[in-house]
């Protein structure tokens, strides 16, 4: 059909490493995982410098059952990032916002297993997160080889 | 009266994260789609 | 008009953009000064008068349009006298004195030039820094301590009395960052309010230790509640506030809170009393909390300790459903490492259930310590080892009068996978071992060392589509993602194992492609499935980022389902609900979630949720929220913004209906009203709960009020702390 083709480099940022600066340990250890399959490395020497302005999470109550218990829960990340150049400390985005937000049920009488679901829930954001700012970075770095 | 505002770090920031050396290039772990690996096809 | 160089929003635009400086839009204008620069630290003196005369000794008489200029100050006045040799200068025509700090006017001056000292009397004074002016009998200056001898202080703009501080000694000292005043009184529309002997105030952003500004409320629960936070600047990584607090209907207590920030980890302790609860056949109302969170290097540290003395502490001294509606506290430690191939965690885990309508055996399992290893080595070329295990010890509270088992579980997952990936496409086949073993305190209906054994296989692979494509008038790159999930997992009895932490998880695409469709390890669901789903990604060409994103899936099964929690018999059914979600971020702050499930061979629906917000992170808040889940009969709605209706007020309401019901959950309506020196919120919130644990729900009402004088400093307080809770996005005034 029309146009489609196989996916080239959209995913794949045109770095060999980049740096971290700032973040969770589970946003490092997520975005380690899902860069090493793209043969790109993350350590702390790379010109690139990912510098987390802001990572924020909310968790809040959405819903609740006829007993004004939670019932549903709503977890909501945001990270807000700048691609920053290690040598001139030069911006070479502006800062961007990335926000994930997943609904899940609650139940008081099994309130482990809640909590599990939470934990998994919350490693399912740092994945959608990760898998958008890599987007983002692998259109940075095409733009940052260009010039 | 007072003022109530974020905390931040006294000194300069602590240094960047103590974390492990850059793997050296020649160690650099094997990635999946190393298709041009030159080993001999036959 | 003000002669202090008060800049309004005409005059602002007017100026050059270079040298235009931000109006706050609930203020009419600052003060400010473009036309004169910084200091300068080798400075000559530039001075043009109509006569001039010099005599021997280096004085220097000036008159007629006297202009004396330096860089980074202007003296305008009539008349001068200037001993070049002792650097003094005397002034006794009326003056004007500026700087691009503050902005004197006075009918007379002395001072000496090189040790930046000046002495003014009967003048009047803008300060840039903190928007403040106002007159005094005499002002003397010494660089940046400003000392204000019977005069007055305000922020508010020219020509207004909302408030002044007037009185015999006000100290100004930039460097520090605060005022200090002796014996003033304070007054709010020329009404003296309050004689204070001694009052220290901020000058700039910096945090400074003093009163912060009171909340009054009053509610059903509680009638009159009056807190006034103290709080204490210890270091720049550390901080305290104390909330002295008197509820009329039940006693007098106090809030505590200490917060800290070390390159380790930032955390919270607080700690909450109300002293002889009168509502509570006098006894003391307790709460104490400790919250860290911590990441060194590949090393994450989390900590929630909670404890209240009583089941109702939030429902009779918090406000809001978010507090109200908890039904557990947790009481967790876990240490966890984020190795590149090995990860761990070590957990100590607990709860304080302050829901009386469970019964002890409803109640959850401490989990005393839970140790997990996970692992995805190479072994050759794309051949992964993926490990997991888990170790965990579940106790119960010695209180416990349910006979549920407690004892060790040991749970190994091994499993082979080959992951064959590149830009287009992936398959990865897995193959997993499922070995679970029990050793129960006091044996159970399979003895105490049940085991389970099993296997499972699956297969996931997926392709990646692009193309460029046009939306909105704007260049985007739409992906689509085909995938499809095999999944085998041998069945095993298992009704006789114990049942720690299994749990059903909530059904959406990403559980589409999950292997076990449990939470948990002592429940290894058995599923013979086949999983399709299909992504479609608008990525925008400028930046990459994802705008819109669509997904559909299914699961169709090949056989029926025996492994139940409660034991109840097979699911037959032969094809999970159809799911479709999808995420759009429109315009620069707007954002929408929806998700929706249906059963495709019942036809009817199943779970679906709306989420709709904007934020500007300024002064815009928006939250639209539907949540509809028949098979528990839950349906609700929720509205919630805080928005401007005009320069100074902004409107704030959240309205939480249960739809099934058909009652409002909780209504939060209120006003601020904010201008250059006022700042004034009224809260009315209403809420139902259950109030005395018998399940049925009350409603409570509160009205919350506090006043800030802006420029006085402040920035917390309980109506923060609520809006925070209830409306998403909210952030107070520093954040």
């Amino acid at each position: 059909c029309s146009g489609w083709q196989l996916r080239g480099q959209t995913h794949t940022p045109q770095f060999e490493s980049v740096t971290l600066a700032g973040g969770a340990a589970q946003l490092r250890y997520t975005l380690e995982r899902e860069l090493t399959p793209l043969g790109v490395l993350l350590h702390n020497e790379s010109p690139y410098v990912i510098k987390v302005i802001d990572e924020r999470w909310d968790r809040r109550t959405a819903a609740v059952d006829e007993r004004g218990r939670i019932a549903e829960l709503e977890l909501h990340y945001e990270l807000v990032w700048q691609l920053i150049d290690r040598d001139t400390q030069a911006p070479l985005n502006p800062p961007r916002h990335i926000r994930a937000l997943r609904n899940l049920a609650y139940y008081p009488d099994n309130i482990t297993a809640s909590s599990d679901e939470e934990e998994m829930i919350r490693q399912d954001l740092y994945d959608d997160i990760v898998y958008r700012l890599i987007n983002q970075l692998a259109d940075a770095s095409r733009k940052v080889q260009q010039d | 009266c007072g003022q109530k505002g974020p905390l931040y770090f006294a000194e300069p920031a602590p240094p960047p994260q103590p974390q492990d050396q850059p793997p050296a290039p020649e160690t650099a772990p094997a990635t999946d789609n190393d298709d041009d690996s030159d080993q001999d096809p036959h | 008009k003000d002669d202090l160089n008060w800049v309004d929003r005409e005059a602002m635009n007017e100026l050059p953009e270079v040298l235009q400086r931000p109006i706050p839009v609930w203020c009419g204008g600052i003060y400010y000064n473009p036309r004169v620069g910084p200091r300068a630290e080798t400075s000559d003196t530039i001075i043009t008068a109509d006569q001039t005369s010099a005599s021997e000794d280096g004085l220097i008489e000036m008159s007629g349009d006297v202009l004396i200029e330096q860089p980074g100050s202007r003296v305008v006045t009539n008349s001068a006298l200037f001993d070049r040799s002792s650097g003094k200068f005397e002034v006794d025509t009326p003056l004007r004195l500026e700087s691009n700090q503050f902005t004197f006017l006075a009918d007379s001056m002395s001072g000496q030039t090189s040790s930046r000292q000046v002495s003014l009397g009967n003048a009047r004074y803008s300060l840039f820094g903190p928007g403040a002016h106002g007159s005094a009998e005499y002002i003397d200056q010494v660089s940046n301590l400003t000392s204000v001898f019977n005069g007055t202080y305000t922020t508010c703009p020219p020509g207004s009395n909302g408030w002044r501080l007037s009185g015999e000694q006000i100290l100004l000292d930039r460097d520090k960052g605060w005022g200090e005043a002796r014996n003033v009184v304070l007054r709010v529309r020329d009404v003296p309010l309050f004689y204070l002997p001694w009052i220290t105030f901020p000058i700039d952003d910096r945090r400074k230790s003093g009163l912060l500004f009171p909340t009054i409320s009053t509610s059903d629960s509680g009638g009159l509640d009056f807190s006034q936070p103290i709080y204490l600047n210890l270091h720049p990584q550390m901080d305290a506030t104390i909330a002295p607090r008197y509820v009329d209907g039940r006693g007098a207590g106090l809030e505590t809170e200490f917060r800290y920030l070390t390159p380790y980890g930032q955390g919270q302790v607080s700690y909450g009393v109300l002293f002889q609860d009168r509502e509570f056949d006098d006894q003391d109302r307790e709460l104490a909390a400790w919250r860290h969170d911590g990441s060194i290097g590949r090393w994450g540290l989390h900590v929630d300790m909670n404890y209240v003395s009583d089941d109702f502490y939030f429902k009779d001294l918090d406000t809001g459903l978010q507090v109200s509606s908890q039904t557990h506290l947790p009481r967790v430690g876990e240490l966890r490492y984020y190795g590149q191939t090995w990860q761990a965690l070590g957990r100590l885990q607990a709860w304080q259930t302050i829901d009386p309508t469970l019964s002890d055996d409803q109640h959850p399992y401490r989990r005393l310590p839970q140790l997990q290893l996970t692992g995805r080595p190479h072994l050759l070329g794309p051949l992964r080892l993926l490990w997991l295990s888990d170790v965990t010890a579940f106790d119960r509270s010695d209180k416990d009068t349910s006979n549920n088992p407690t004892g060790v579980r040991m749970h190994a997952q091994p499993a082979l996978s080959a992951r064959l990936e590149n830009n287009w496409g992936y398959v990865e086949p897995r193959a997993r071992l499922y070995h679970t073993r029990y050793q129960l305190d006091d044996g159970g209906p399979s003895g105490s060392e049940p085991s389970l054994n099993t296997w499972g296989a699956s297969l996931d692979a997926g392709m990646f589509f692009e193309r460029s494509t046009n939306l909105f008038g704007r260049g985007y790159t739409q992906t689509l993602e085909p995938r499809v999930f095999v999944n085998k997992v041998a069945y095993e009895y298992q009704d006789d194992l114990p049942d720690f932490d299994a749990g059903e998880l909530t059904f959406s695409y990403n559980t589409l492609f999950r292997e076990n469709r449990y939470i948990g390890y002592d429940r290894i669901g058995d599923e013979e499935k086949i999983a399709v789903g299909l992504t479609s990604r608008f990525l925008r060409d400028d930046d990459g980022r994802e705008q819109l994103r669509l997904r559909v899936g299914q699961g169709y099964y090949l056989d029926d389902r025996k492994v139940q929690l409660d034991g109840t018999g097979e699911d037959t059914a032969d094809q999970t609900p159809a799911v479709a979600d999808m995420r759009w971020n429109f315009g620069r702050d707007w954002y929408l979630y929806s998700e929706g499930q249906w059963d495709t061979s019942g036809g009817q629906r199943q779970r679906s949720t709306l989420r709709l917000g904007y934020n500007d992170r300024e002064r815009r808040i928006f939250n639209l929220g539907f949540h509809d889940r028949p098979e528990d009969n839950l349906r609700q709605s929720e509205v919630a913004a805080i928005w401007p209706i005009h320069r100074n007020w902004r409107l704030i309401g959240r309205w939480m209906y249960d739809v099934e019901n058909h009652r409002t959950q909780e209504t939060l309506a209120g006003a601020e009203y904010r201008n250059c020196c006022w700042r004034v919120r009224l809260v009315s919130q209403r809420e139902l709960y259950d109030d005395d644990g018998d399940g049925t729900l009350e409603p409570d009402s509160t009205v919350m009020l506090q006043i800030e004088m802006t420029g006085l400093g402040g920035f917390g307080g309980r109506v923060d702390s609520l809006l925070e809770r209830s409306i998403s996005g909210y952030r107070r005034e520093y954040e």
